[in-house]
């Protein structure tokens, strides 16, 4: 069984940090980070040509890392790469190659990313993909042909706690439980408001959250976010912390301290999001006593 | 109407090199609504290639190059006349329907776009990707194939931020657009199933259809 589904159905609060794949195959970066971070958290989630630039997969890196520094992975599949037959395939591949954990991603627009021309799949959409999953899990693919031998995989989606307004992602959010979504992993959290009033609703479907926690490094690269991150909008109050405060170093680990606590009652863990600042990571679990 | 855009000069320059004698023929259609035939533009149009040292010898325009009759009975005036190529100013269709009755070379000088609604003069939107499965009995007569960047199914993406699309800060989210009208109408019920995945944009191509 799955560490991740384990540790969640356990209790106790499962965390995992997001590792962005490499554009090339020098992976001393990445190995830095997964040494540093191994003992800290459960899994380690590994994107799939986030905001669509092109870099290595998320299979190949998630078989890698597992082979090499034998801990769990959480597999990204996109939607935006892959028709309906390369997503079950790749989802076969990821459970023959040992990864326990999936997590289904619509994927952001080609017209974000590097590749500014590429072809949008899309053939499936994240709930139809979810539909299809649970399908491979019972042994039938999409079109209804048996399969020899099931992928034994936990399944996960994706939500954002902060978009408006929040009904029609809470009904996208019951559709995705519907179609066999078993955890959720959110976007970024800054605003602790607006996210325990998602949970309020979203924890009535009785489905694991693990809410995402971001370190932002400074004021530059909180506009960054702002400007090219899908999804993802850093608050005004945050930005003017992180620039008032006399050691912003001190405070973006503070700031990702306090979401922790007043996020505890409301998650079932929490998944890092460091952007470059894994080695903070530690000091905040030990802060935060997660 | 079909929205078709001009190509660049330069590439259209390059694809008539070593032809001298030129026949152009214009729809009077779709083309002509867009600006990019009628009979002032393929006058425009013929005097620059004069510029460019090639003979126009023929300038026709025909009312809806994509129906094949209109087209065969209009070639016919090019009979007597001495053309190394035809240059067309219509969408892909008009395009290959003209080479089925000339055995000159056939290029066109615009490419095709869109299925669009005329907003106001020289202004259109894109209004249908032609999927054949129409949702659009569910969805308030909004299109997420065609307004949603990704043309997903089942409600907004995680790139939905205050109603507007991850690709352009401008841009409405089809699927906030959706809600918003339906939760007017008291039809939210419309969105809480999940759709399965098209089927019919994958049928066998050229799509025929016999009636």
């Amino acid at each position: 069984m799955s560490i991740l589904k384990e540790i969640i159905l356990s209790g106790k609060k499962v965390l995992t940090a997001e590792l962005f794949a490499p554009k090339g195959i020098d992976m001393t970066l990445i190995s830095k980070k997964v040494e540093l971070l191994k003992h800290y958290i459960h899994a380690f989630n590994v994107t799939d040509n986030q905001r669509a630039t092109m870099r290595v997969s998320s299979l190949g890196l998630c078989a890698w890392i597992q082979n090499n520094f034998n801990v769990e992975t959480v597999f990204q599949l996109n939607c935006r790469d892959r028709n309906r037959i390369a997503l079950q395939s790749d989802l076969l591949a990821a459970s023959l190659l040992g990864i326990k954990n999936v997590l289904v991603i619509t994927g952001d627009h080609p017209s974000v990313g590097d590749h500014d021309f590429a072809k949008a799949v899309y053939d499936m959409d994240s709930v139809q993909l979810l539909h299809t999953i649970s399908g491979l899990k019972k042994g039938v693919d999409f079109s209804g042909n048996e399969l020899k031998g099931n992928p034994d995989i936990f399944v996960g989606a994706t939500a954002n706690p902060a978009a408006r307004p929040l009904r029609p992602h809470l009904i996208k959010f019951g559709k995705k439980v519907h179609a066999g979504a078993e955890f959720f992993q959110t976007q970024v959290v800054f605003d602790t408001d607006k996210y325990i009033e998602f949970a309020k609703q979203a924890n009535e479907y009785n489905i694991p959250i693990i809410a995402g926690i971001s370190l932002i490094k400074n004021v530059k690269f909180a506009h960054f976010i702002n400007k090219s991150v899908p999804g993802l909008n850093v608050p005004e109050e945050t930005i003017k912390r992180l620039s008032q405060s006399e050691d912003y170093k001190e405070e973006r680990v503070k700031i990702a301290c306090e979401i922790i606590e007043k996020l505890k009652p409301y998650v079932a863990g929490f998944h890092f999001m460091a952007f470059g600042l894994e080695r903070e990571i530690p000091q905040i679990i030990e802060k935060t006593k997660i | 109407m079909i929205v078709t855009r001009f190509k660049d000069k330069d590439k259209v320059l390059e694809t008539l090199r070593g032809f001298k004698k030129i026949a152009i023929l214009g729809c009077n259609i779709c083309s002509a609504e867009c600006g990019t035939s009628g009979k002032e533009v393929l006058e425009d149009y013929s005097n620059f290639l004069r510029e460019k040292g090639f003979d126009v010898v023929a300038n026709i325009l025909i009312e809806g190059m994509c129906n094949t009759l209109l087209v065969k009975k209009d070639i016919k005036k090019l009979k007597d006349i001495d053309y190394d190529i035809i240059l067309v100013f219509s969408c892909g269709a008009g395009t290959q329907v003209t080479c089925l009755y000339t055995k000159k070379p056939v290029f066109t000088s615009l490419d095709t776009v869109y299925l669009a609604q005329r907003q106001r003069v020289g202004q259109f939107e894109e209004s249908c990707i032609m999927c054949g499965d129409c949702v659009l009995n569910k969805t308030m007569g909004i299109c997420p194939r065609t307004q949603c960047s990704k043309g997903i199914a089942n409600g907004p993406c995680g790139g939905s931020l205050n109603g507007k699309c991850e690709v352009d800060e401008n841009k409405d989210c089809a699927w906030i657009k959706i809600y918003e009208k339906l939760e007017k109408n008291e039809s939210i019920r419309n969105i809480e199933k999940s759709y399965k995945p098209l089927k019919n944009i994958n049928e066998l191509k050229p799509r025929k259809d016999k009636v």
